[in-house]
């Protein structure tokens, strides 16, 4: 779509620009072609009608996304061309702000480091709009996962705040919120806590105790609290955060299904079930109520109940909750979109476990396929799918195509993680195992004998994975008539238990570094956490992070808002308070270990 | 049959417009013209309902490009108006051309 103008029009249109960028470029894209008019009623009926034939039941949105779409990026494009006419850091910012929402960074960063540099050309180096921005540069680099660039900008930020207005002021609280979601990014979680009760002192003696702005922060912190599985010290601060926001806005608001979504989620966590059941059917009625049965948020919360349901092995119950959720999505979002995948994946899931291979199978099918389309390259979302696809095909003795299927799923495992990773031990065993139905008996051993070499370089002997890849092998040896040596693994296996109680206090649970391997509770990895961007891999230190970010997982590394993991809570507490305001990511997901 | 399809109104002077198509000299055919304004036949059918499937069919098959007037630029009245919206998912669906013509 062209956007033409004559040269008359062009120079009232940069006056228009110059005086009022937001609201011309709000003007241009908030058409609403639902609310359009016609001469005679019966015309509108009639051409609505068509719309909505020709377009689907989504007709009017996809139309105003095209045309909203086409006109700010001629918006943008002209913003641009203005801006380098002037000294205008507020149009330098907006035109940035433009790109910035069309995911066009790499158009927004120069206007962004131009407004800075008007900023300090004109203020000095130590001015609240200078602070301003390096703020919105940081912000724009964060968003393009460049975090070592972004965050001496937010810290130099804060301490302009800090000088300019206090160390006390409500100002330093909004950017070291800034500087906290950058350190949450950056996996820095112990620094983010420390930042959040700072923020919290802040807030608590800028407002009342029982303020919205203290609930907020409360659940923030208790946000990172979660993530640094500290569920003993998040319960508390849910729960003073639910409190106020029941008394400031009663406890049917809907500010108060984020956080008994959260404090939900959290007893789900500790395996207190009974307690975290009736905590989501009261988030859901508060959100049908308040956005009627048929929203998307609704959906996501239905998923959560039917996944904790599901867990219970309440099937029966938890079966009706995912097929309204994907009613709800496929409507919302149309049958192609990640979130349906999402719950496609839980359903089949939950069929295949009630022997409902026919019903399963298209499902996880269309997962697949609707992971794989959203992904440019191997994924690990697609090797998850693949994962559940290939248990499911085994489980109908489809052995060819499991083999099909697990060798393109190890292609991604081994392009994601390398050669040698445990990663690769569950797909590796899966495929032997269809060459060993299939009588391909040499290559079964070549891959079991691999992942028996990884199993025993990454795990203790007593971990499931090395006893089951042992026994996969034992059971092959036979298949071929090795049966001594066979024998010999097998005595392996008798002997795992007296190994056992050696390491009965061990608090290694089978989780290693996503770079270097080192195993949790070893003396080089006390602890890993998790990639804040997609949660799915795991490191011991920052320098590992850093180094395998570098090596493969940039390419890889997807946030979680914008995939659809197995198995898959949707979790709606994700509010952060940021850049002065609230924000709740209603729609992201959280894998569920 | 008509190379551009043109929506709405223009208010600019002509010569503006045809710079902005980038042409020299035009021809409009105004017999081509879609009345969009005539009510309800005495039998209750709507003389628009055929017009609504010419467009269609004249933007996919003998258009060469869709010309939208937007005028005022700070309010394009076609942004408002039924017709010219269908217009525009027609010229999208058909995967052909689509320029908008603002003018003040």
């Amino acid at each position: 779509m062209l956007v033409g103008l004559s040269k008359l029009d062009k120079e009232r249109l940069k006056t228009l620009l110059l005086n009022d960028f937001d609201s011309i470029v709000t003007m241009f894209s908030s058409i609403k072609s639902k609310n359009a008019q016609a001469t005679h009623e019966e015309d509108r009926v009639m051409i609505f009608e068509w719309i909505l034939r020709d377009l689907g039941v989504k007709g009017f949105k996809k139309l105003d996304d095209i045309v909203s779409g086409a006109m700010r990026a001629w918006m943008a494009q002209s913003g641009a061309k203005f801006a380098t006419e002037s000294q205008d850091a507020d149009l330098h910012m907006s035109v940035a702000n433009l790109f910035r929402n069309l995911a066009r960074y790499n158009e927004a960063e120069p206007l962004c480091r131009r407004a800075l540099e008007i900023e300090e050309a004109a203020h000095g180096p130590d001015h609240t709009k200078v602070a301003s921005a390096r703020n919105n540069l940081a912000s724009l680099l964060q968003s393009q996962s460049k975090y070592d660039e972004a965050e001496p900008l937010y810290r130099r930020a804060l301490a302009i705040m800090e000088t300019v207005s206090g160390p006390d002021s409500t100002k330093v609280a909004i950017a070291l919120n800034n500087l906290v979601g950058l350190l949450q990014n950056q996996g820095k979680y112990s620094e983010a806590e420390s930042l959040f009760r700072r923020v919290l002192v802040i807030i608590e003696a800028a407002h009342r105790q029982d303020h919205t702005e203290v609930a907020g922060t409360l659940n923030n912190l208790a946000n990172i609290l979660m993530i640094q599985r500290k569920y003993d010290e998040a319960e508390p601060i849910y729960r003073r955060a639910l409190k106020i926001k029941e008394a400031l806005h009663g406890p049917d608001h809907p500010e108060v299904d984020n956080t008994l979504n959260s404090l939900a989620s959290l007893l789900e966590k500790r395996g207190e079930c009974d307690e975290a059941e009736p905590l989501y059917r009261r988030a859901l009625t508060i959100m049908e109520a308040a956005h009627g049965p048929e929203h998307p948020d609704v959906a996501g919360m239905l998923n959560n109940l039917a996944v904790l349901l599901d867990n219970q092995s309440k099937r029966d119950e938890a079966e009706p909750l995912y097929r309204r959720a994907l009613a709800i999505k496929e409507e919302a979002h149309g049958p192609d979109h990640p979130n349906v995948a999402n719950t496609l994946n839980n359903l089949a899931s939950l069929l295949q476990i009630q022997g409902k291979y026919d019903e399963a199978e298209p499902l996880y099918r269309r997962a697949l396929a609707i992971m794989e389309a959203v992904h440019d390259s191997n994924h690990p979302e697609d090797a998850i799918m693949l994962n559940s696809l290939t248990k499911l095909l085994f489980d109908q003795s489809k052995y060819g195509e499991v083999e099909t299927l697990c060798r393109y799923a190890l292609t991604i495992k081994e392009e994601l993680n390398g050669p040698n990773h445990p990663n690769l031990v569950t797909m590796l065993n899966k495929l032997a195992r269809s060459l060993q139905k299939q009588s391909k008996y040499d290559e079964a051993e070549s891959l079991l004998r691999r992942a028996l070499k990884i199993v025993q370089a990454t795990h203790e002997s007593d971990h499931p994975n090395v006893a089951s890849t042992i026994g996969n092998l034992a059971s092959l040896l036979d298949d071929q008539g090795k049966c001594g040596e066979a024998q010999f693994l097998r005595l392996l296996l008798f002997a795992r238990p007296a190994k056992k109680k050696e390491k009965k206090n061990s608090n290694f649970h089978g989780r290693v570094c996503g770079n270097c391997s080192a195993r949790e509770g070893s003396a080089c990895a006390p602890e890993l956490l998790a990639c804040a961007r997609c949660g799915l891999v795991e490191y011991c230190s920052r320098d590992c992070q850093k180094a395998h970010w570098k090596a493969t997982h940039k390419q890889h590394c997807t946030a979680k808002a914008d995939r659809a993991p197995q198995h898959q809570k949707e979790t709606s507490e994700v509010s952060m308070t940021q850049k002065g305001g609230s924000q709740s990511a209603k729609s992201g997901r959280r894998r569920k270990k | 049959m008509p190379h551009v399809m043109q929506n709405d109104k223009f208010f600019s002077p002509l010569s503006q417009l045809f710079l902005i198509l980038q042409v020299d000299c035009a021809l409009f055919l105004d017999i081509l013209v879609c009345a969009q304004h005539r009510s309800i036949r005495p039998d209750g059918t709507n003389p628009n309902e055929i017009d609504v499937k010419k467009i269609d069919e004249v933007i996919r098959h003998d258009c060469n490009r869709t010309v939208f007037y937007a005028s005022p630029l700070t309010q394009p009245s076609a942004m408002a108006h039924a017709w010219c919206l269908y217009e525009i998912m027609a010229t999208i669906n058909h995967r052909k051309k689509c320029l908008w013509a603002l003018a003040n």
